[in-house]
């Protein structure tokens, strides 16, 4: 092998790496027009929507860690069929603890979480607009878990 | 790739009381892990740190020894040269990490239900976690000596977390938003889910890193003998 042969550019690598960026750039493209999903509303948004509606609340207290909760994201907000079943059906309000990042939560979301009780996550309440409780499902443990507690809410 | 020089790598790892001892230690957390710990926890980070441990050998201390004077007198390309000994790090590493994923659903499968989702995306997030570890130790090999890609590996990571905390506090957020984002392309923390934009994040960083690691090592000076 010739000197200069054993020094050439992996050309294979190269391509790697320019698909691979190219793959990355699309993804993300793709990814900010992709809307559809759960349409999340803030605390003082969900409530304001609730007193003009007879649509029950509901609650998604999740935090950024739980690994459970990105499941729950992933298996059910995220199915389009599920997600426009809950966005016709109640007002989806996501409730994130900061707890572990900042120290501390926003004054709206510690009342909201010692209102209902809320010690882990994910923890899904579906409440009127007085935030009286109808339902709740605690922990996540598949789709049909959900879609039970969906029902027994209708 | 060379065949030769993976399996070299490899042969060379599993003979090696260190590494097989660092192996069971991470089966044995996992298997703790199934028991007492949160699925697919724990064993991610230990096998992050053996790809710190075996990617700090890749190529930096080959020069130190005066052994890629010897190598490199063969018939082989550079740059396949140090892929291929990247490419055999990497599949050690990824082993110990689906054997501890294998240890962790056998000791939950004792118990009753296995997670699978969440010890499976803790195995695919550590495979994209390591293999960035090792290419980036791959880097830096190729223009240190000895261990001193691990020296730089730590003070690169220790330098921009203190200045994105400096830059969140002093700087405008322009210039705190891309120290943010140098810092997370070059040790990006691990999403608790599968996502496929991080994947393909460390998947693109650690193939740039290991074309520039190629380019350096190819017309890098190799020194006669031990230093």
């Amino acid at each position: 092998m010739a000197r200069n042969d054993q020094r050439s550019v992996p050309i294979t690598l190269l391509v790697v790496a320019a698909v691979l960026l190219l793959a990355r750039v699309v993804l993300h493209f793709n990814r900010a027009d992709d809307a559809s999903g759960v349409k999340w509303l803030t605390i003082e948004q969900g409530i304001e929507r609730a007193r003009s509606s007879d649509k029950p609340i509901l609650f998604d207290f999740t935090a950024e860690w739980c690994a459970p909760c990105h499941l729950l994201d992933a298996q059910v907000f995220a199915d389009p069929k599920l997600a426009a079943e809950i966005n016709r059906q109640f007002i989806p309000v996501r409730v994130t603890d900061r707890q572990q990042e900042d120290g501390r939560n926003t004054p709206e979301v510690a009342a909201l979480q010692q209102r209902f009780g809320v010690t882990g996550f994910p923890t899904l309440i579906f409440a009127d607009a007085m935030l009286t409780e109808r339902a709740r499902m605690e922990g996540f443990s598949g789709r049909r878990q959900f879609e039970q507690v969906m029902k027994q809410v209708r | 790739m060379s065949g030769v020089v993976i399996a070299e790598t490899v042969r060379r790892h599993l003979t090696n009381g260190m590494f097989v001892s660092f192996a069971i230690v991470i089966a044995l957390i996992a298997i703790g892990v199934s028991q007492y710990g949160q699925p697919g926890s724990a064993w991610p980070g230990f096998a992050v740190l053996l790809a710190v441990v075996t990617g700090a050998g890749v190529i930096g201390p080959e020069f130190s020894s005066g052994t890629l004077q010897l190598i490199l007198v063969k018939p082989i390309n550079r740059a396949v040269y140090l892929l291929s000994r990247v490419a055999g790090v990497v599949l050690l590493v990824w082993s110990v990490s689906a054997i501890a994923a294998l240890c962790e659903i056998a000791g939950r499968a004792l118990d009753g239900e296995v997670p699978w989702s969440l010890i499976g995306t803790a195995l695919v997030n550590s495979m994209g976690d390591t293999l960035l570890v090792c290419a980036l130790l791959a880097l830096f090999g190729t223009f240190t000596r000895a261990y001193f890609n691990v020296a730089l590996y730590f003070a690169l990571q220790l330098t921009l977390a203190l200045l994105v905390g400096l830059a969140r506090r002093k700087f405008t957020p322009a210039i705190a938003q891309a120290v943010v984002a140098v810092e997370q392309n070059l040790f990006p923390d691990t999403p608790p889910r599968f996502d496929a934009e991080w994947l393909l994040l460390v998947a693109s960083n650690a193939a740039i890193a290991l074309v520039l690691a190629s380019f350096i090592f190819r017309r890098r000076e190799v020194p006669y003998g031990a230093e």
